[in-house]
């Protein structure tokens, strides 16, 4: 899955979670405050990223990850890490 | 004619190192916040029973200056949880002295009224259903009565029941809304607080006014978390069903407060979890049956202890985290039972726990039977009724067992450790159902 990929597989889940359609969801809307996705929502999303991609996030790794745009990021992140790890 | 209805909500913990606690555990607090960002459902309501020429403005008692000259209304209601009892009487009589009349309403006023009189010129005692027009009538012409006796029964019907005013609060910050689909609880704990002191019977709302209710809500507010603000809402299952399957639709997200017995019907959990239910609260109150004797009149809660550890897997497996609520300090604890809480936290895998204290709220039964045997660590503590300050003396074990007892565990319960634990479990399970779908 390409970075494109990543996105809009992400938009979905978080529109089939949140219950917003996914073209409404802007990069940089809070997941809470705009997306109206409650703390379970959020934990949601983290676990079936996880299940997707085939890893665990640590706390921290996941502590800011408030919008798409950085969960993006957090995902970016534990990929190059897991990747590494791997090499 | 303008009224001003003012809300009062959250609590503040009187002892200080519980206070200081507060802003340093996680989720301590959390609860907490949520309950203090609700609007006032009752003045909602009570909005609603207000003649339509009658300007109304919906106030959180934080917007108003601490000192200083306060707005003048023609008309003032209050509403306030007995921990802000006494502030909401301070600012009632800082209107009084302005000559601004108020009128003061809700739980702890309908269940101690002459104290109430005394910073009123009106109270309103139980549902403000019936009599709130009224007394708006009666305010306009001069005669406003000192005691208004509302409904304790029949609130949902069409003779009383009016829907409430949402758009009142619509643009503020509130992170959750509340819609209410029922009064009372029949299982009628001796400690009980809430909703059942001012009904006569449990009472259920039809289901179509609750849908029109929600609606209302997303009219107002575009991606709204919804707060069934109920003390029990599926006592009545087959009501449970019809009225989760008409909400499916709307695509909401909610919480709510029930009892243990949801898990025993698997198409309800199912439809629960099709419905939206994101969490509820459950009184769990303490892990053993032979702690529970006497919580209520029919030993409800002892006979379910048994299979609280399964309940709980039986619903958060569907998706739907529980927040088991524990009660330290009943006649049947010793100081055992704060390791006893924090193993059946651990064991159970409660997304999240709230731990309080034996609270005697004033016109309960508890209060009465505690005033009676000479227990109470004073007469008057209203502004100390946060459910985490001791107010009584434990049967078997001191204040300050129970004090020390109380911090142990919320170091133990709310740390970061254990909440990670807990987050991992449910993702787990979030993982395990896809699976199995």
């Amino acid at each position: 899955m390409n970075a494109t990929e990543r996105e809009t597989w992400l938009r979905a889940l978080i529109s089939k979670i949140s219950g917003n359609s996914a073209a409404a969801i802007g990069v940089h809307d809070d997941l809470q405050q705009t997306l109206g996705l409650d703390s379970l929502g959020r934990l949601e999303v983290l676990a079936e990223i996880e299940d997707e991609f085939d890893f665990y996030f640590e706390d921290n790794e996941t502590m800011n990850a408030s919008t798409l745009s950085k969960i993006m990021e957090a995902i970016d992140r534990k990929l190059l890490k897991v990747e590494g790890a791997r090499v | 004619m303008r009224v001003a209805l003012i809300a009062m909500s959250g609590v503040r913990v009187r002892t200080e190192a519980l206070a200081i606690m507060g802003v340093t555990l996680p989720q301590f607090v959390t609860r907490g916040n949520v309950i203090a960002s609700l609007p006032s459902l009752g003045l909602l309501t009570v909005a609603a029973h207000t003649p339509d020429d009658v300007e109304i403005e919906y106030l959180e008692v934080d917007e108003l200056p601490a000192d200083g000259t306060l707005q003048r209304y023609d008309l003032v209601g209050i509403s306030s949880f007995t921990a802000r009892i006494d502030a909401a009487y301070a600012l009632a009589d800082r209107y009084r002295e302005m000559g601004v009349p108020v009128v003061l309403g809700g739980l702890h006023v309908s269940l101690l009224p002459n104290e109430a009189a005394k910073h009123a010129d009106s109270v309103v005692l139980d549902g403000a259903e019936g009599v709130w027009s009224q007394l708006i009538e009666d305010f306009r012409v001069g005669c406003l009565k000192p005691v208004y006796q509302g409904a304790r029964s029949g609130v949902f019907s069409s003779e009383l029941y009016k829907r409430p005013r949402f758009d009142l609060v619509k643009g503020r910050d509130y992170n959750r809304m509340t819609v209410q689909t029922s009064r009372g609880c029949p299982i009628d704990c001796e400690f009980c607080a809430a909703s059942l002191r001012i009904t006569s019977s449990f009472q259920q709302k039809p289901v179509e006014l609750v849908v029109e209710e929600l609606q209302a809500v997303k009219d107002v507010f575009e991606t709204p978390f919804i707060e069934l603000a109920d003390d029990n809402t599926f006592v009545n299952k087959k009501w449970g069903k019809a009225f989760l399957r008409a909400i499916e639709p709307l695509k909401l997200h909610w919480f709510t407060e029930t009892d243990i017995s949801v898990a025993d019907d698997i198409e309800l959990l199912d439809l629960m979890r099709e419905a939206g239910c994101r969490q509820i609260l459950v009184g769990l109150e303490s892990p053993e049956p032979a702690q529970l004797t006497g919580v209520d009149p029919h030993d409800w809660k002892a006979r379910r202890a048994d299979h609280y550890m399964e309940a709980i897997d039986r619903i958060q497996s569907r998706g739907i985290s529980v927040n088991g609520c524990f009660v330290l300090g009943l006649d049947t604890h010793t100081d055992e039972i704060f390791e006893t809480v924090r193993d059946f936290i651990r064991q159970s895998n409660l997304l999240e726990a709230q731990v309080t204290v034996l609270t005697p709220f004033p016109g309960t039964p508890l209060y009465a039977r505690l005033r009676q045997q000479n227990r109470l660590l004073q007469e008057r503590f209203w502004d100390r009724c946060t459910l985490f300050d001791v107010n009584f003396r434990p049967k078997n074990m001191s204040v300050e067992d129970l004090e020390h007892g109380l911090r142990w565990l919320f170091r133990e319960v709310y740390c970061d450790a254990e909440f990670s634990r807990r987050r991992r479990h449910f993702m787990e399970l979030v993982k395990k159902r896809k699976h199995a779908a």
